[in-house]
Protein backbone atom coordinates (compact mmCIF):
# COMPACT_ATOMS: atom_id res chain seq x y z
CA UNK A 1 0.00 0.00 0.00
CA UNK A 2 1.15 3.60 -0.87
CA UNK A 3 1.88 6.10 1.77
CA UNK A 4 2.06 9.73 1.41
CA UNK A 5 2.70 12.65 3.54
CA UNK A 6 -0.50 14.88 3.81
CA UNK A 7 -1.14 18.35 4.83
CA UNK A 8 -4.64 19.44 4.39
CA UNK A 9 -3.76 23.16 5.11
CA UNK A 10 -6.44 25.91 7.01
CA UNK A 11 -8.74 25.64 4.34
CA UNK A 12 -9.70 22.30 4.67
CA UNK A 13 -10.24 22.38 8.33
CA UNK A 14 -12.67 24.81 7.96
CA UNK A 15 -14.14 26.02 4.48
CA UNK A 16 -12.92 23.24 2.51
CA UNK A 17 -13.94 20.62 4.98
CA UNK A 18 -15.78 18.58 1.97
CA UNK A 19 -12.58 19.06 -0.01
CA UNK A 20 -10.59 17.53 2.77
CA UNK A 21 -13.43 14.39 3.46
CA UNK A 22 -13.94 13.85 -0.57
CA UNK A 23 -9.76 13.55 -0.72
CA UNK A 24 -9.36 10.75 2.32
CA UNK A 25 -12.69 8.94 0.82
CA UNK A 26 -10.64 8.82 -2.53
CA UNK A 27 -7.51 8.13 -2.06
CA UNK A 28 -9.00 5.28 0.39
CA UNK A 29 -10.50 3.79 -2.29
CA UNK A 30 -6.74 3.91 -4.40
CA UNK A 31 -5.32 2.38 -1.64
CA UNK A 32 -3.42 5.62 -0.49
CA UNK A 33 -2.32 6.32 3.03
CA UNK A 34 -2.43 9.81 4.11
CA UNK A 35 -0.34 9.96 6.30
CA UNK A 36 -1.02 13.49 8.38
CA UNK A 37 1.88 16.05 9.40
CA UNK A 38 1.78 15.97 13.16
CA UNK A 39 1.25 19.89 15.09
CA UNK A 40 1.66 21.16 11.42
CA UNK A 41 0.81 24.99 11.04
CA UNK A 42 -0.32 27.23 8.75
CA UNK A 43 1.78 28.44 5.58
CA UNK A 44 1.24 32.47 5.59
CA UNK A 45 -0.80 32.05 2.57
CA UNK A 46 -0.40 35.05 0.72
CA UNK A 47 -0.34 37.51 4.19
CA UNK A 48 2.98 36.06 4.86
CA UNK A 49 5.02 36.67 1.31
CA UNK A 50 3.21 39.88 0.89
CA UNK A 51 4.61 41.55 4.13
CA UNK A 52 7.87 39.26 4.99
CA UNK A 53 10.01 37.27 2.85
CA UNK A 54 11.66 35.60 5.89
CA UNK A 55 8.56 34.65 7.62
CA UNK A 56 6.97 33.37 3.98
CA UNK A 57 10.34 30.84 4.37
CA UNK A 58 10.11 30.46 8.07
CA UNK A 59 6.27 29.25 8.51
CA UNK A 60 6.12 26.39 5.63
CA UNK A 61 10.17 25.79 7.21
CA UNK A 62 8.28 24.72 10.92
CA UNK A 63 6.06 22.13 9.14
CA UNK A 64 8.53 21.25 6.36
CA UNK A 65 11.22 20.07 9.39
CA UNK A 66 8.29 18.15 11.09
CA UNK A 67 7.31 16.50 8.17
CA UNK A 68 10.99 15.20 8.03
CA UNK A 69 11.29 14.71 11.37
CA UNK A 70 8.81 11.98 11.03
CA UNK A 71 10.47 10.44 7.72
CA UNK A 72 8.19 11.88 5.27
CA UNK A 73 10.06 12.00 1.78
CA UNK A 74 6.56 13.13 -0.55
CA UNK A 75 4.26 15.41 1.01
CA UNK A 76 0.75 16.13 -0.58
CA UNK A 77 -0.34 19.75 -0.04
CA UNK A 78 -4.05 19.62 -1.61
CA UNK A 79 -4.00 23.27 -1.48
CA UNK A 80 -2.73 24.99 -4.69
CA UNK A 81 -1.75 27.97 -2.07
CA UNK A 82 -0.28 25.94 0.31
CA UNK A 83 1.77 24.03 -2.41
CA UNK A 84 2.85 27.27 -3.89
CA UNK A 85 4.59 28.44 -0.52
CA UNK A 86 5.88 25.00 0.50
CA UNK A 87 6.89 24.23 -2.74
CA UNK A 88 8.71 27.76 -3.13
CA UNK A 89 9.73 27.65 0.69
CA UNK A 90 11.43 24.22 0.20
CA UNK A 91 13.85 25.05 -3.04
CA UNK A 92 14.83 27.87 -1.74
CA UNK A 93 15.84 26.75 1.33
CA UNK A 94 17.61 23.80 -0.17
CA UNK A 95 19.32 25.74 -2.90
CA UNK A 96 20.73 28.75 -0.87
CA UNK A 97 23.19 27.76 2.62
CA UNK A 98 23.17 31.64 4.01
CA UNK A 99 19.43 31.25 3.30
CA UNK A 100 18.97 27.89 5.06
CA UNK A 101 21.03 29.09 8.40
CA UNK A 102 19.00 31.91 8.53
CA UNK A 103 15.30 30.45 8.70
CA UNK A 104 16.98 27.51 10.27
CA UNK A 105 17.82 29.78 13.28
CA UNK A 106 14.47 31.12 13.42
CA UNK A 107 12.61 28.08 13.58
CA UNK A 108 14.93 26.25 16.23
CA UNK A 109 14.93 24.16 17.52
CA UNK A 110 13.26 22.69 14.35
CA UNK A 111 15.38 22.42 11.73
CA UNK A 112 14.63 21.57 8.05
CA UNK A 113 17.43 20.21 5.71
CA UNK A 114 15.17 20.57 2.61
CA UNK A 115 14.93 16.65 1.77
CA UNK A 116 10.68 16.70 1.72
CA UNK A 117 9.36 17.05 -1.90
CA UNK A 118 6.14 19.43 -2.07
CA UNK A 119 3.71 17.66 -4.45
CA UNK A 120 -0.16 18.74 -5.10
CA UNK A 121 -2.63 16.24 -5.94
CA UNK A 122 -2.76 16.48 -9.68
CA UNK A 123 0.50 15.56 -9.66
CA UNK A 124 0.33 12.59 -7.21
CA UNK A 125 -3.41 11.24 -8.92
CA UNK A 126 -1.46 11.70 -12.38
CA UNK A 127 2.42 10.68 -12.07
CA UNK A 128 2.33 8.75 -8.49
CA UNK A 129 -1.00 6.56 -8.89
CA UNK A 130 -1.17 6.72 -12.47
CA UNK A 131 -4.14 7.30 -14.85
CA UNK A 132 -4.45 3.44 -15.53
CA UNK A 133 -4.88 2.74 -11.74
CA UNK A 134 -7.70 5.28 -11.24
CA UNK A 135 -9.63 3.71 -14.25
CA UNK A 136 -9.43 0.44 -12.85
CA UNK A 137 -11.15 1.39 -9.77
CA UNK A 138 -13.89 3.46 -11.10
CA UNK A 139 -17.38 1.82 -10.76
CA UNK A 140 -19.50 4.63 -11.91
CA UNK A 141 -18.87 6.24 -15.13
CA UNK A 142 -19.38 9.48 -15.30
CA UNK A 143 -20.50 9.10 -19.11
CA UNK A 144 -21.83 12.33 -20.73
CA UNK A 145 -20.99 14.89 -18.51
CA UNK A 146 -19.56 17.95 -19.57
CA UNK A 147 -17.38 19.67 -17.07
CA UNK A 148 -14.56 22.36 -17.46
CA UNK A 149 -11.29 21.79 -15.50
CA UNK A 150 -10.32 24.70 -13.80
CA UNK A 151 -6.37 25.01 -12.73
CA UNK A 152 -6.10 28.38 -11.40
CA UNK A 153 -2.71 30.36 -10.68
CA UNK A 154 -0.37 27.86 -8.51
CA UNK A 155 -0.37 24.76 -9.81
CA UNK A 156 1.91 24.69 -12.41
CA UNK A 157 3.83 28.29 -12.03
CA UNK A 158 6.39 26.87 -10.19
CA UNK A 159 8.74 29.56 -11.25
CA UNK A 160 12.37 28.19 -11.42
CA UNK A 161 11.37 24.75 -10.51
CA UNK A 162 10.30 22.18 -13.17
CA UNK A 163 6.26 21.68 -13.47
CA UNK A 164 4.81 18.72 -13.44
CA UNK A 165 2.45 19.85 -16.11
CA UNK A 166 2.79 22.49 -18.74
CA UNK A 167 2.84 26.09 -17.24
CA UNK A 168 0.63 27.84 -19.39
CA UNK A 169 -1.57 24.81 -21.09
CA UNK A 170 -1.79 22.09 -18.47
CA UNK A 171 -4.02 19.00 -19.04
CA UNK A 172 -3.40 16.74 -16.48
CA UNK A 173 -6.62 17.74 -14.42
CA UNK A 174 -8.87 16.55 -17.94
CA UNK A 175 -6.94 13.57 -18.51
CA UNK A 176 -8.34 12.43 -14.75
CA UNK A 177 -11.58 13.75 -15.75
CA UNK A 178 -11.72 12.00 -19.13
CA UNK A 179 -10.41 8.83 -17.34
CA UNK A 180 -13.65 9.05 -14.80
CA UNK A 181 -15.73 9.31 -17.83
CA UNK A 182 -16.33 13.00 -18.06
CA UNK A 183 -16.35 14.92 -21.44
CA UNK A 184 -13.48 17.82 -20.68
CA UNK A 185 -14.19 21.09 -22.93
CA UNK A 186 -11.31 23.24 -23.93
CA UNK A 187 -11.97 26.67 -22.79
CA UNK A 188 -9.85 29.57 -21.89
CA UNK A 189 -10.05 30.35 -18.38
CA UNK A 190 -7.93 27.11 -17.44
CA UNK A 191 -5.56 28.92 -15.63
CA UNK A 192 -7.18 32.78 -15.24
CA UNK A 193 -6.94 34.10 -11.44
CA UNK A 194 -10.00 34.03 -8.97
CA UNK A 195 -8.11 36.83 -7.05
CA UNK A 196 -6.97 34.98 -4.20
CA UNK A 197 -6.88 36.57 -0.97
CA UNK A 198 -7.99 39.71 -2.65
CA UNK A 199 -11.19 38.15 -2.96
CA UNK A 200 -12.54 39.17 0.72
CA UNK A 201 -10.72 42.61 1.16
CA UNK A 202 -11.25 44.14 -2.10
CA UNK A 203 -13.79 42.34 -3.40
CA UNK A 204 -14.87 45.55 -5.91
CA UNK A 205 -11.46 44.32 -7.48
CA UNK A 206 -11.64 40.26 -7.95
CA UNK A 207 -15.60 40.55 -8.82
CA UNK A 208 -14.20 41.06 -12.53
CA UNK A 209 -12.65 38.05 -12.75
CA UNK A 210 -14.28 35.79 -11.28
CA UNK A 211 -17.11 36.91 -13.39
CA UNK A 212 -15.02 36.04 -16.47
CA UNK A 213 -14.00 32.67 -15.83
CA UNK A 214 -18.05 31.78 -15.11
CA UNK A 215 -18.82 33.51 -18.40
CA UNK A 216 -16.00 31.00 -20.50
CA UNK A 217 -17.61 28.08 -18.49
CA UNK A 218 -20.91 29.07 -19.84
CA UNK A 219 -19.96 29.93 -23.02
CA UNK A 220 -18.55 26.11 -24.01
CA UNK A 221 -21.65 24.82 -21.62
CA UNK A 222 -20.03 23.16 -18.68
CA UNK A 223 -22.41 22.01 -16.44
CA UNK A 224 -19.81 22.15 -13.99
CA UNK A 225 -16.47 23.68 -12.97
CA UNK A 226 -14.17 21.68 -11.54
CA UNK A 227 -11.34 22.41 -9.72
CA UNK A 228 -8.25 21.31 -6.81
CA UNK A 229 -8.09 25.07 -5.15
CA UNK A 230 -10.05 25.42 -1.91
CA UNK A 231 -9.72 29.43 -2.88
CA UNK A 232 -10.46 29.28 -6.26
CA UNK A 233 -13.79 27.17 -5.69
CA UNK A 234 -14.58 29.38 -2.91
CA UNK A 235 -14.19 32.67 -4.91
CA UNK A 236 -15.97 31.23 -7.66
CA UNK A 237 -18.43 29.60 -6.14
CA UNK A 238 -19.47 32.65 -3.58
CA UNK A 239 -19.44 35.26 -6.60
CA UNK A 240 -21.77 32.84 -8.34
CA UNK A 241 -24.00 32.84 -5.67
CA UNK A 242 -23.84 36.65 -4.93
CA UNK A 243 -25.12 37.25 -8.61
CA UNK A 244 -27.22 34.62 -9.35
CA UNK A 245 -29.08 37.04 -11.27
CA UNK A 246 -26.63 37.28 -14.22
CA UNK A 247 -27.41 33.61 -14.69
CA UNK A 248 -24.14 32.64 -15.37
CA UNK A 249 -23.42 30.34 -12.43
CA UNK A 250 -22.78 27.01 -12.46
CA UNK A 251 -21.63 24.49 -9.45
CA UNK A 252 -18.06 24.14 -8.35
CA UNK A 253 -17.16 21.08 -7.47
CA UNK A 254 -13.52 19.75 -6.30
CA UNK A 255 -11.66 17.12 -8.36
CA UNK A 256 -12.12 14.70 -5.55
CA UNK A 257 -15.96 14.99 -5.14
CA UNK A 258 -16.38 13.48 -8.72
CA UNK A 259 -13.50 11.44 -7.86
CA UNK A 260 -15.54 10.23 -5.05
CA UNK A 261 -18.65 9.75 -6.95
CA UNK A 262 -16.61 7.37 -9.95
CA UNK A 263 -15.02 5.54 -7.53
CA UNK A 264 -17.90 4.58 -5.34
CA UNK A 265 -17.36 6.77 -2.08
CA UNK A 266 -20.59 7.95 -0.55
CA UNK A 267 -20.85 11.21 -0.32
CA UNK A 268 -23.81 11.94 1.62
CA UNK A 269 -26.50 15.21 1.24
CA UNK A 270 -24.59 17.11 3.73
CA UNK A 271 -21.48 16.94 1.60
CA UNK A 272 -22.74 19.00 -1.53
CA UNK A 273 -24.63 20.69 0.51
CA UNK A 274 -21.60 22.95 1.59
CA UNK A 275 -21.68 24.11 -1.91
CA UNK A 276 -23.09 27.77 -2.37
CA UNK A 277 -24.25 26.41 -5.89
CA UNK A 278 -26.58 23.35 -5.93
CA UNK A 279 -24.74 20.78 -8.02
CA UNK A 280 -26.89 18.02 -6.55
CA UNK A 281 -29.18 18.82 -9.76
CA UNK A 282 -26.10 18.12 -12.02
CA UNK A 283 -25.24 15.25 -10.51
CA UNK A 284 -29.14 14.18 -10.79
CA UNK A 285 -29.19 14.64 -14.06
CA UNK A 286 -26.33 11.81 -14.74
CA UNK A 287 -27.75 9.40 -11.80
CA UNK A 288 -24.96 9.95 -9.90
CA UNK A 289 -26.56 10.48 -6.60
CA UNK A 290 -26.62 7.44 -4.17
CA UNK B 1 12.24 62.74 -8.00
CA UNK B 2 14.82 60.34 -6.93
CA UNK B 3 15.04 57.98 -4.85
CA UNK B 4 18.14 58.84 -2.46
CA UNK B 5 17.53 61.78 0.40
CA UNK B 6 13.40 61.38 1.16
CA UNK B 7 13.35 57.89 2.62
CA UNK B 8 15.77 56.49 5.78
CA UNK B 9 16.93 52.81 5.70
CA UNK B 10 17.31 50.92 8.68
CA UNK B 11 20.45 51.33 10.50
CA UNK B 12 20.84 47.77 9.97
CA UNK B 13 20.74 48.08 6.50
CA UNK B 14 23.05 50.72 5.81
CA UNK B 15 25.50 49.08 8.13
CA UNK B 16 25.06 45.98 5.81
CA UNK B 17 25.61 48.00 2.65
CA UNK B 18 28.98 49.85 4.26
CA UNK B 19 30.59 46.00 5.00
CA UNK B 20 30.33 45.26 1.52
CA UNK B 21 31.87 48.58 0.59
CA UNK B 22 28.92 50.07 -1.31
CA UNK B 23 29.04 52.83 0.97
CA UNK B 24 31.27 54.56 3.48
CA UNK B 25 30.70 54.13 6.92
CA UNK B 26 28.58 56.49 8.25
CA UNK B 27 28.22 58.67 5.02
CA UNK B 28 24.50 58.00 5.80
CA UNK B 29 23.57 61.98 6.80
CA UNK B 30 25.87 63.83 3.82
CA UNK B 31 25.01 61.74 1.22
CA UNK B 32 21.59 60.34 2.37
CA UNK B 33 21.83 57.07 -0.03
CA UNK B 34 20.52 54.30 0.26
CA UNK B 35 22.77 50.77 0.51
CA UNK B 36 23.33 50.68 -3.00
CA UNK B 37 24.81 53.50 -4.22
CA UNK B 38 28.35 53.57 -4.81
CA UNK B 39 30.50 55.75 -2.63
CA UNK B 40 32.56 57.44 -6.36
CA UNK B 41 34.53 59.77 -4.27
CA UNK B 42 36.88 62.14 -5.44
CA UNK B 43 36.21 60.84 -9.03
CA UNK B 44 33.46 62.45 -9.65
CA UNK B 45 31.91 65.97 -8.75
CA UNK B 46 28.72 65.68 -6.54
CA UNK B 47 25.43 65.90 -8.75
CA UNK B 48 27.55 65.55 -12.17
CA UNK B 49 24.98 62.80 -14.17
CA UNK B 50 27.40 59.78 -13.26
CA UNK B 51 26.64 59.97 -9.90
CA UNK B 52 23.03 60.15 -10.48
CA UNK B 53 23.33 57.84 -12.64
CA UNK B 54 25.31 55.29 -9.96
CA UNK B 55 22.89 56.68 -7.45
CA UNK B 56 19.60 55.52 -9.03
CA UNK B 57 21.17 52.02 -9.96
CA UNK B 58 21.41 51.76 -6.57
CA UNK B 59 17.95 50.63 -5.86
CA UNK B 60 18.19 48.41 -8.64
CA UNK B 61 20.52 46.92 -6.61
CA UNK B 62 19.12 46.74 -3.38
CA UNK B 63 16.17 45.61 -4.87
CA UNK B 64 18.60 42.50 -6.10
CA UNK B 65 19.87 41.60 -2.73
CA UNK B 66 16.63 41.74 -0.96
CA UNK B 67 14.45 39.61 -3.96
CA UNK B 68 17.66 37.73 -5.93
CA UNK B 69 15.60 39.68 -8.99
CA UNK B 70 17.54 41.85 -11.64
CA UNK B 71 15.60 43.79 -12.88
CA UNK B 72 18.01 45.16 -15.27
CA UNK B 73 17.28 42.10 -17.81
CA UNK B 74 13.92 43.75 -18.22
CA UNK B 75 13.67 45.04 -22.17
CA UNK B 76 10.11 45.96 -21.79
CA UNK B 77 8.94 43.15 -24.04
CA UNK B 78 5.22 44.29 -21.84
CA UNK B 79 4.18 40.71 -21.43
CA UNK B 80 3.81 41.11 -17.88
CA UNK B 81 1.30 43.94 -18.31
CA UNK B 82 -0.56 42.76 -20.91
CA UNK B 83 -1.33 39.35 -19.42
CA UNK B 84 -1.87 40.69 -15.77
CA UNK B 85 -5.21 40.16 -14.23
CA UNK B 86 -5.60 43.16 -12.51
CA UNK B 87 -3.76 45.66 -14.97
CA UNK B 88 -6.85 48.07 -15.03
CA UNK B 89 -6.71 48.49 -11.06
CA UNK B 90 -3.25 49.56 -11.07
CA UNK B 91 -1.68 52.87 -11.23
CA UNK B 92 1.59 51.54 -12.49
CA UNK B 93 1.90 48.93 -14.62
CA UNK B 94 4.25 45.66 -14.06
CA UNK B 95 6.24 46.68 -16.93
CA UNK B 96 6.52 50.08 -15.91
CA UNK B 97 7.31 48.80 -12.08
CA UNK B 98 10.02 47.85 -13.44
CA UNK B 99 11.58 50.11 -14.98
CA UNK B 100 10.52 52.62 -12.74
CA UNK B 101 12.88 50.50 -10.68
CA UNK B 102 15.86 50.50 -13.10
CA UNK B 103 15.73 54.56 -12.88
CA UNK B 104 15.70 54.45 -9.63
CA UNK B 105 12.24 55.93 -8.56
CA UNK B 106 11.64 53.78 -5.59
CA UNK B 107 9.58 56.18 -3.30
CA UNK B 108 7.12 56.35 -6.07
CA UNK B 109 6.60 52.50 -6.51
CA UNK B 110 6.45 52.38 -2.51
CA UNK B 111 3.69 54.72 -2.60
CA UNK B 112 1.92 53.39 -5.33
CA UNK B 113 -1.30 51.32 -6.01
CA UNK B 114 0.04 48.98 -7.62
CA UNK B 115 1.65 46.95 -4.76
CA UNK B 116 -1.29 46.43 -2.96
CA UNK B 117 -3.16 45.20 -5.62
CA UNK B 118 -1.12 42.97 -6.80
CA UNK B 119 -2.69 39.21 -6.50
CA UNK B 120 0.70 37.52 -6.55
CA UNK B 121 -0.78 35.36 -9.31
CA UNK B 122 2.61 34.59 -11.01
CA UNK B 123 1.31 34.94 -14.37
CA UNK B 124 3.88 38.00 -15.16
CA UNK B 125 6.84 36.04 -13.61
CA UNK B 126 6.12 32.58 -15.77
CA UNK B 127 6.18 34.90 -19.03
CA UNK B 128 9.15 36.76 -18.29
CA UNK B 129 11.30 35.87 -21.55
CA UNK B 130 13.91 37.48 -19.17
CA UNK B 131 13.28 35.50 -15.90
CA UNK B 132 12.50 37.82 -13.95
CA UNK B 133 10.60 37.11 -11.02
CA UNK B 134 8.07 40.12 -11.16
CA UNK B 135 5.41 39.28 -8.27
CA UNK B 136 8.61 38.24 -5.85
CA UNK B 137 9.61 42.10 -7.04
CA UNK B 138 6.38 43.18 -6.05
CA UNK B 139 7.00 41.37 -2.42
CA UNK B 140 9.74 43.02 -1.62
CA UNK B 141 8.73 46.30 -2.38
CA UNK B 142 5.37 45.74 0.05
CA UNK B 143 7.74 44.45 2.15
CA UNK B 144 9.79 47.76 2.17
CA UNK B 145 6.78 49.47 1.81
CA UNK B 146 5.42 48.52 5.30
CA UNK B 147 9.28 48.47 6.81
CA UNK B 148 8.86 51.95 5.90
CA UNK B 149 5.95 52.81 7.75
CA UNK B 150 4.31 53.98 4.09
CA UNK B 151 0.29 54.02 4.46
CA UNK B 152 -0.64 51.63 2.09
CA UNK B 153 -3.00 52.97 -0.59
CA UNK B 154 -5.08 50.00 -0.27
CA UNK B 155 -5.64 50.17 3.95
CA UNK B 156 -8.02 46.66 4.06
CA UNK B 157 -5.28 44.61 2.05
CA UNK B 158 -2.43 45.60 4.60
CA UNK B 159 -5.24 44.92 7.69
CA UNK B 160 -6.63 41.30 6.02
CA UNK B 161 -2.54 40.54 6.18
CA UNK B 162 -1.94 41.62 9.83
CA UNK B 163 -5.37 39.62 11.22
CA UNK B 164 -4.56 36.25 9.19
CA UNK B 165 -0.52 36.20 10.23
CA UNK B 166 -2.03 37.64 14.03
CA UNK B 167 -4.49 34.22 13.76
CA UNK B 168 -1.25 32.00 13.07
CA UNK B 169 1.22 33.38 15.98
CA UNK B 170 -1.93 32.96 18.50
CA UNK B 171 -3.36 29.42 17.40
CA UNK B 172 -0.65 28.42 14.67
CA UNK B 173 -3.62 27.81 12.01
CA UNK B 174 -5.74 30.36 10.67
CA UNK B 175 -8.65 30.54 12.87
CA UNK B 176 -11.36 32.25 10.39
CA UNK B 177 -14.31 32.78 12.38
CA UNK B 178 -12.27 34.89 14.35
CA UNK B 179 -10.43 36.40 11.83
CA UNK B 180 -13.43 37.19 9.80
CA UNK B 181 -15.71 38.57 12.26
CA UNK B 182 -12.32 40.95 13.50
CA UNK B 183 -11.72 41.92 9.85
CA UNK B 184 -15.43 42.75 9.13
CA UNK B 185 -15.53 44.99 12.59
CA UNK B 186 -12.46 47.05 11.81
CA UNK B 187 -12.78 47.08 8.04
CA UNK B 188 -15.63 49.44 8.19
CA UNK B 189 -17.14 47.81 5.30
CA UNK B 190 -20.27 48.65 7.18
CA UNK B 191 -20.61 44.69 7.40
CA UNK B 192 -21.64 43.90 4.18
CA UNK B 193 -19.98 40.87 4.50
CA UNK B 194 -22.18 39.49 7.71
CA UNK B 195 -25.11 37.59 5.39
CA UNK B 196 -22.07 35.92 3.92
CA UNK B 197 -20.50 34.72 6.69
CA UNK B 198 -23.60 33.64 8.32
CA UNK B 199 -24.55 31.47 5.41
CA UNK B 200 -21.21 29.72 5.49
CA UNK B 201 -21.89 29.29 9.09
CA UNK B 202 -25.25 27.06 8.48
CA UNK B 203 -23.55 25.78 5.68
CA UNK B 204 -20.51 24.29 8.19
CA UNK B 205 -18.06 25.89 6.63
CA UNK B 206 -16.26 27.86 9.17
CA UNK B 207 -15.25 26.03 12.27
CA UNK B 208 -16.83 27.50 15.16
CA UNK B 209 -13.39 26.82 17.63
CA UNK B 210 -9.80 27.51 16.75
CA UNK B 211 -7.16 24.38 15.82
CA UNK B 212 -4.68 25.64 18.23
CA UNK B 213 -1.70 23.52 17.41
CA UNK B 214 0.52 21.52 20.32
CA UNK B 215 3.49 23.38 20.16
CA UNK B 216 1.95 26.82 19.79
CA UNK B 217 5.11 28.16 21.90
CA UNK B 218 7.27 27.12 19.64
CA UNK B 219 5.47 28.66 16.71
CA UNK B 220 5.48 32.30 18.86
CA UNK B 221 9.04 31.75 19.67
CA UNK B 222 9.51 31.66 15.60
CA UNK B 223 7.96 35.05 15.63
CA UNK B 224 9.74 37.01 18.29
CA UNK B 225 12.81 35.43 16.54
CA UNK B 226 11.86 36.74 13.34
CA UNK B 227 11.52 40.43 14.95
CA UNK B 228 14.67 39.82 16.06
CA UNK B 229 16.50 38.81 12.70
CA UNK B 230 14.57 41.89 10.74
CA UNK B 231 15.85 44.30 13.50
CA UNK B 232 19.49 43.00 13.62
Amino acid sequence: MKKIGYYPGCALLSSAQDYNSSIHAAFERLGVVLEEVEDWICCGASSAHATNDLLALALPARTLALAEQAGLSELLAPCSACFSRLLLASERIKGDEDLSRRVNDVIHPLHYRGTVEVKNILDVLVNEIGIPEISGHVVRRLDGMRVVAYYGCWLTRTMRIPSFDDCEDPHSMDRILAALGAEPLPWSAKMDCCGGSLGLSEEGLTQGLCRNILRAARDVGAEAMITTCPLCQANVDIFAFKHKDENISVPVLYLTDLLGVALGCHLRGSHWRKKFIDPTGVLKRHALLS
Amino acid sequence: MRWGGRIKFPASWMQQASNRGWIAASSEEESGLYPGDEPRKGRMKKGSRRDEAGQEAGFARWLKEESGEDVFRCYQCLKCSTGCPMAQAMDILPSQVIRMAQLGRGEELLHSETIWVCVSCYTCSIRCPNDIHVAHVMDALRELALKQGIPPKRERVVLFHQLFLASIREYGRVYEAKLLAKYEAKAGGLMKNVPLGLAMFLKGKIALLPHKVEDIKGVRETFVRLEEDTEK
